[in-house]
């Protein structure tokens, strides 16, 4: 069930603008038949043009209309672009001056066709509807062809590598992050406004103009390949008619089905690919400060039960320097010891804060612990993040 | 109304242990001189006797298995080895490993090591090998969408997210016997496996055992365990 919900629209403004004078009537009539194509009750045109005078002529120029080449025309552009989308042949999508760039930009290899790079940037949910023929208009049923190819298991499967290969990542790096810290981290790289951000970094852009508009402007198929698309554009957003459906479409999800579908693809041709391209694009040379994701509730306890845990000596904490103690700002140094060794340090404003962040500072240096690169060094495997 | 409460330090300070040069902050530092240990029901300031609690629902004890020798411990590992046929795959875990895959951070506090981060990298890893299973085991019904011969449409489906889900897990570790050997505790001892998440706890104990055989024994032994093991065994 679609919801649509009417504004009163400036029609006559809006015309104005886009539309040049003579053909306001023939772009109305279009209009008209669009909806039709695209189901509208007849009701909601209707007050969809209020500036019209009289609906019967207006119906009666519809079926006139029908009769003409135009429509004809619109039909055959609406069939070719339903048409190529499905099949994405790879001449057509050569022609496509947004895929070849991109193609080129992010240096993918020469089996990765750009019929493929196409695929990625087709989201199920830009499935065109087909009409299919019958006497009465009014009756008229939409129905969604299958065959569509989509990005749709791409997606899938370039998730799955990612995030094992982002989680491998951190987990080689920071082997005792503790589990909320980490997946802030996996988040930090590979939510879906990240990676919307890096996909608008290459220069997608997603397809927005109606298929109405795109046949008024005679625009090229090729064009549409090249950009992304996510919803079916069967209608004009300006028109004021906004549909609600219970599919919520996302331009950063779209952004982000992109993205994982070319590591997808890339991996079908060979898995180093895809490991170099998420290395390359999300992982590496993007800093994330780990050590300001933490917050320590009861750092003393906890670092009293990590030593426990890990049969070091009880944690004692020892004023270091002080300095103004009877002063408006004094300062205390603390430093946390394990027997000899001392764990951590920290300063504060009383000796209460100086204590706590000494032990936060130990604690830190343990769950951020990176091991070194030397081969010979063993697998470092977490005991476990402490529970206090 | 004022408490009084006797903690460990105030114990310490009662006791009179001044640092020599007098200063107070040396002599904070705690000496637990608490030698009951409580067992039954709870009792505030009390500290539980470990005997009590470090063992897992069916039982088992934690001692008797993390004894570097004795038979129950032997039985232990080699029941986890045999069943999950590490041999045949020659994979070598060690035995502190392996117990800390069986052990859920539930048990005893989180005071012996867990499997938490173990079950993150292995059910990542699992996931990634679902997926290639179901893309390559293609019947070619909808060829006209390869992707360089594979079939990306089975992802999704309700097969495919299946796979190597938590119920089918749990069946497996059942059938093989090895929900038995897992240390965690239940949330509420009179409660049901559902209430108590035993599936969820046992499927994570197997998802952890690839994760420790994919950091220890590598990539390539850990996806010939997934394929010709758990998703052969499934498969079945």
């Amino acid at each position: 069930m679609r919801l649509v919900r009417i504004f009163p629209l400036p029609h006559l403004q809006l015309l104005r603008i886009t539309i040049p004078r003579s053909n306001v009537n023939s772009y109305k009539k279009l209009l008209l038949i669009q909806n039709k194509i695209s189901h509208y009750s007849t009701e909601t045109i209707d007050t969809n043009f209020t500036n019209s005078k009289d609906i019967d002529s207006i119906n009666s120029s519809v079926k006139e209309f029908s009769k003409s080449s135009q429509l004809l025309e619109y039909k055959n552009y609406y069939q070719n672009l339903q048409q190529t989308l499905r099949d994405m042949p790879e001449d057509v999508c050569n022609q496509s001056s947004a895929l070849v760039t991109l193609h080129s930009r992010l240096n993918l290899p020469k089996e990765f066709s750009t019929s493929l790079l196409s695929r990625c940037l087709t989201c199920r949910s830009s499935n065109i509807p087909s009409i299919l023929p019958s006497t009465d208009t009014k009756l008229n049923e939409t129905y969604y062809s299958k065959q569509q190819r989509d990005n749709y298991g791409l997606n899938i499967f370039g998730k799955n590598l990612l995030t094992f290969e982002t989680v491998k990542y951190l987990l080689q790096k920071y082997p005792r992050l503790p589990t909320p810290v980490l997946n802030v981290a996996i988040n930090a790289y590979i939510s879906d406004e990240v990676l919307a951000s890096i996909v608008k970094s290459w220069g997608v852009e997603t397809e927005n103009l109606s298929i109405m508009e795109r046949f008024l402007r005679n625009e090229p198929v090729n064009v549409t390949l090249g950009k992304l698309r996510y919803f079916n554009n069967l209608k004009k957003v300006s028109d004021g008619i906004e549909s609600i459906s219970k599919l919520n479409f996302s331009e950063t999800a779209a952004y982000a089905l992109v993205i994982r579908s070319i590591i997808a693809t890339l991996w079908t041709f060979d898995p180093k690919l895809s490991t170099k391209f998420i290395n390359g694009h999300i992982l590496h040379g993007r800093k994330l400060d780990i050590t300001r994701l933490f917050e320590f509730e009861q750092p003393t306890r906890e670092l009293a039960r990590l030593c426990e845990r890990e049969k070091l000596e009880r944690p004692v904490s020892r004023l270091l320097a002080e300095s103004g103690r009877l002063s408006r700002s004094p300062v205390f140094i603390v430093g946390v010891f394990s027997g000899e060794e001392k764990i951590g340090e920290g300063f504060g404003a009383s000796l209460k804060e100086a204590k706590a962040k000494a032990a936060s500072d130990a604690l830190m240096k343990w769950y951020c612990y990176q091991p070194t690169n030397d081969p010979s060094q063993s697998v470092v495997i977490d005991p476990g993040t402490i529970i206090v | 109304m004022q408490r009084t409460v006797f903690t460990s330090q105030s114990f310490k300070s009662v006791l009179g242990a001044v640092n020599r040069n007098g200063s107070v902050t040396a002599c904070r530092e705690p000496i637990r001189l608490i030698t009951y240990l409580h067992s039954g029901s709870r009792v505030r300031g009390l500290k539980r006797d470990p005997a009590s609690y470090m063992l897992n629902p069916y039982g088992l004890t934690y001692e008797s298995v993390n004894k570097k020798v004795g038979s129950q411990a032997s039985q232990f590992f080699s029941k986890i080895r045999n069943q999950l046929t590490f041999n045949k795959f020659d994979i070598k875990i060690d035995d502190r490993l392996l117990l800390q895959c069986f052990t859920h951070k539930s048990f005893a506090h989180g005071k012996v090591p867990y499997n938490e981060k173990l079950f993150i990298i292995g059910s990542h890893f699992l996931k990634v090998q679902a997926s290639l299973h179901s893309i390559k085991s293609t019947d070619s019904q909808n060829s006209s969408g390869l992707v360089n011969g594979m079939n990306f449409d089975t992802l999704g489906s309700y097969e495919s997210k299946n796979l190597l889900a938590e119920p089918k897990l749990f069946k497996f570790m059942e059938s093989l016997g090895l929900h038995e050997l897992v240390f965690w505790k239940k949330r509420d001892a009179s409660g049901t496996k559902i209430f108590n998440g035993e599936p969820k706890i046992v499927s994570s104990v197997l998802n952890s055992v690839v994760g420790a055989i994919l950091l220890t024994n590598g990539v390539e032994k850990a996806s010939l365990f997934v394929n010709n093991f758990l998703l052969r065994e499934h498969t079945e």
